[in-house]
């Protein structure tokens, strides 16, 4: 994404503030932007007057600043405020956008872009270069202190959300502004009610609280990881995320209640039962868990705590998945071995099923950018799938793609040939691949559609012309040949579950 | 085929597809004045391919038969509840309460791959299709029901999505189920003489276990009917 200023181009920065495997920050020039209030939403945004959304703003903006610092940590980048003001007829128009640019491409006090004159109101950091180095970026996971790289983005991860009261519930004149907050990743919606209620408390009717969502007229689910709703729901990711909450008339027949954080706590838990049933055969672990852990446990969840997280959830002794990968690629490259065994954390036990939610959303119309997806109306058209994964040992590299086949055959047909359907599927680079060596990377390549022609792959088409568009996870959308068990180890949930969102096209109507 | 002595307790999604066609077929034959059950089939459902099994179990509109002295006994609860039911035995009153509290029960059983077992749903209405809450229910369910309800809120008894019609329902815990079906089959001295556990008892075994939890029971002349019919679809657990 490259913007003009005055004539000069302004590189910008790229990077996506909820995805959690780092992404490499692309500093790109050339080509123009025109439209300036269409950039990236992952940096560029508006925020209203109030103080809160500068507030949240700068946290926001600070969270990309420091990983964009410790990924680059010499590149001179320079973070800022404009305003942009433009007319409309004979209405005027203000708007606000926080920016981050390189420093050398830093365009003063005013500069125009796209038709509109930008004013920069604030500077907020400027960063100059110490000398000139660039990080390697081949290398593997490392594990410092808990968890493995890629969980503490996860846990750090959160979305924007820019939350408006219901209009059925503003009793008041003016409507109350929006609120703005970060939500976590791995949290859930009604966990949020402490921090939006104030915003909202005056405008109330009188009656009791039942907090619940809605995003476009559907009332989200609030047992779904809010993260896995922003990549379900925002097929082209939306930031701020606008939602709509309900402090009264609960939808009971299309949510399950949800009373109090108890409600939320025993949703995660008989969750984590369940995930813990599936690993080890049995929920005794969960079960026999002391009041005092089972608590700790929540808090951490509650706090983003991963290091107090990993400390209970190590007591429980899931089995941690082999990464048969990695296995293989510390035999080509002894200089991986070490950092390999970190990552994994303990030594590997077997097991052979996989906690995985998967949502599938089908569409029937074609698009060709995210952005124009169809809005989702009701949950009829997203089919959730609440099956284990099992997994074989028999020695061969189990990638996402043998577990995406595994969950839905139909997909598969023939008419998708596996290499080119890999090919033409995944639309964003992970680090993953970056991290493995070229060669290492062209032998999986290999060895994997050696596999998948040795094999077969049965046809079950639900219709023709069914296509998976779109596969996401944690945000980010992995490529199909890393192994599964990477995937597992580093993006699941903290309840165990790997929740994979799937966007299906589906040309005829189907019955769901 | 594991033997009865390293079962887990578990069946397969097959198994479970089997056992519920028996299962449904001989109750409906029977007169058990019960609502049919039958299998309702969710066909095309995306993701679902992989299973062959996309369907579940189901009997709607059942009208739970009330919470008699006996029962109470049965669980050794002998306390309030019983005493005061008696003091409106009186027909005229009983009829007229009959008629103006009459629930309706519809019962899912769905296959859970995450643990391998059967498990119920269920939700409850009146008369005029007004779903009811839990507090409304706890008044159907026996003393010893509405008693674990109290104790375990939220391990128990909670509203869960229907895993095929997208909607919050009723369901019974599933994380204790493999263990009291081991339990049950492993003191059985039928699954001895019989050689296994018949694919076909355990969903009435099964069954049997749940269905006191809204206070009624499988007829004793169904039970002995299915565990005396050679097993059309053979064993979950052999004996050694």
């Amino acid at each position: 994404m490259s913007y003009i200023v005055n004539g000069k181009e302004v590189a910008a920065v790229r990077f996506d503030p909820t995805a959690m495997v780092p992404e490499p920050v692309v500093v790109e020039s050339g080509g123009v932007d025109a439209g300036a209030t269409r950039g990236n939403p992952s940096w560029q945004f508006k925020w209203s007057d109030k103080f809160t959304w500068l507030a949240t703003s700068l946290k926001f903006l600070g969270i990309q600043y420091a990983r964009i610092e410790q990924q680059y940590p010499a590149t001179p980048f320079v973070f800022f405020f404009a305003t942009q003001r433009f007319t409309f007829g004979a209405l005027e128009f203000e708007q606000n956008f926080g920016i981050i640019c390189l420093k050398s491409k830093f365009p003063s006090e005013s500069f125009e872009v796209g038709g509109g004159s930008f004013i920069v109101k604030l500077v907020i950091l400027v960063r100059c270069p110490r000398k000139e180095e660039k990080k390697s970026e081949l290398k593997i996971m490392e594990s410092k202190g808990g968890g493995t790289e890629a969980q503490k983005y996860i846990w750090e991860g959160a979305i924007p959300l820019q939350i408006h009261l219901h209009e059925s519930e503003v009793t008041t004149l003016p409507t109350p502004p929006p609120a703005m907050i970060l939500a976590p990743r791995i949290g859930y919606l009604p966990l949020l009610a402490q921090k939006i209620k104030p915003f909202f408390s005056n405008s109330l009717p009188p009656g009791v609280d039942t907090i619940w969502f809605e995003y476009n007229g559907l009332p989200l689910k609030w047992y779904i990881p809010t993260g896995v709703l922003f990549d379900l729901l925002c097929a082209e990711p939306e930031r701020p995320w606008n939602l709509t909450v309900h402090f009264r008339g609960y939808p009971g027949n299309i949510l399950t209640p949800c009373d109090s954080e108890d409600s939320v706590k025993w949703s995660f838990i008989n969750s984590f039962k369940e995930a813990s049933y599936i690993i080890n055969g049995n929920c005794k672990n969960v079960m026999h868990m002391s009041q005092s852990d089972q608590l700790e446990l929540w808090r951490s969840i509650m706090d983003g705590n991963l290091d107090s997280y990993l400390r209970i959830s190590s007591k429980l002794k899931f089995g941690i998945l082999v990464d048969d990968f990695s296995i293989q690629l510390n035999i080509s490259s002894p200089k991986s071995l070490e950092s390999t065994q970190n990552a994994d954390g303990t030594a590997p036990a077997k097991t052979g099923r996989i906690p995985v939610r998967l949502y599938v959303r089908t569409i029937n119309e074609d698009f060709d950018e995210l952005e124009d997806a169809p809005v989702i109306e009701s949950w009829d058209r997203i089919s959730y799938i609440n099956r284990p994964v099992e997994i074989h040992g028999d020695g061969k590299c189990f990638t996402l793609y043998d577990a995406i086949t595994k969950l839905l055959p139909e997909f598969f047909g023939e008419k998708l040939p596996p290499k080119d359907d890999v090919s033409k599927e995944e639309v964003e680079v992970v680090e993953v691949e970056q991290r493995l060596s070229p060669e290492e990377t062209n032998k999986s390549n290999t060895e994997q559609s050696g596999e998948m022609l040795n094999e077969g792959i049965v046809s079950c088409s639900v219709s023709d012309g069914a296509e998976i568009k779109l596969l996401r996870i944690q945000g980010i959308e992995p490529k199909m040949e890393i192994p599964f068990a990477w995937v597992v180890n580093n993006l699941m949930n903290p309840e165990y579950f790997l929740h994979i969102c799937v966007y299906v096209k589906i040309q005829e109507p189907i019955t769901i | 085929m594991s033997s009865i002595s390293s079962w887990d307790g578990t069946i397969t999604s097959t198994q479970f597809h089997n056992a519920a066609s028996t299962f449904s077929e001989i109750w409906n034959n029977f007169d058990l004045e019960f609502p049919h059950w039958s299998w309702i089939n969710c066909p095309n459902k995306p993701g679902f391919a992989a299973t062959k099994l996309q369907g579940y179990l189901s009997l709607e509109n059942m009208i739970l038969p009330r919470t008699t002295e006996e029962e109470c006994v049965l669980a050794g609860i002998e306390d309030l509840t019983c005493s005061s039911e008696d003091l409106f035995n009186d027909t005229a009153i009983l009829v007229q309460k009959d008629s103006k509290e009459r629930h309706h029960y519809d019962f899912h059983v769905i296959y859970s791959s995450s643990f391998r077992v059967p498990v119920l749903y269920f939700r409850a209405y009146c008369s005029d299709g007004e779903p009811l809450a839990i507090e409304d229910l706890e008044k159907d369910f026996p003393a010893y029901t509405a008693q674990e309800l109290a104790v375990s809120k939220w391990t128990f008894i909670t509203q869960e999505e229907h895993p095929f019609l997208n909607r919050p329902w009723y369901t019974l815990h599933p994380c204790g189920t493999s263990e009291w079906m081991k339990l049950l089959f492993s003191n059985e001295p039928s699954v001895v003489s019989q050689g296994g556990v018949a694919i076909e008892k355990y969903l009435t075994s099964w069954f049997s276990v749940v269905s006191p939890v809204f206070g009624f029971k499988i007829p004793f002349k169904f039970s002995t009917f299915i565990n005396s019919t050679p097993s059309k679809f053979g064993n979950v657990a052999t004996v050694i």
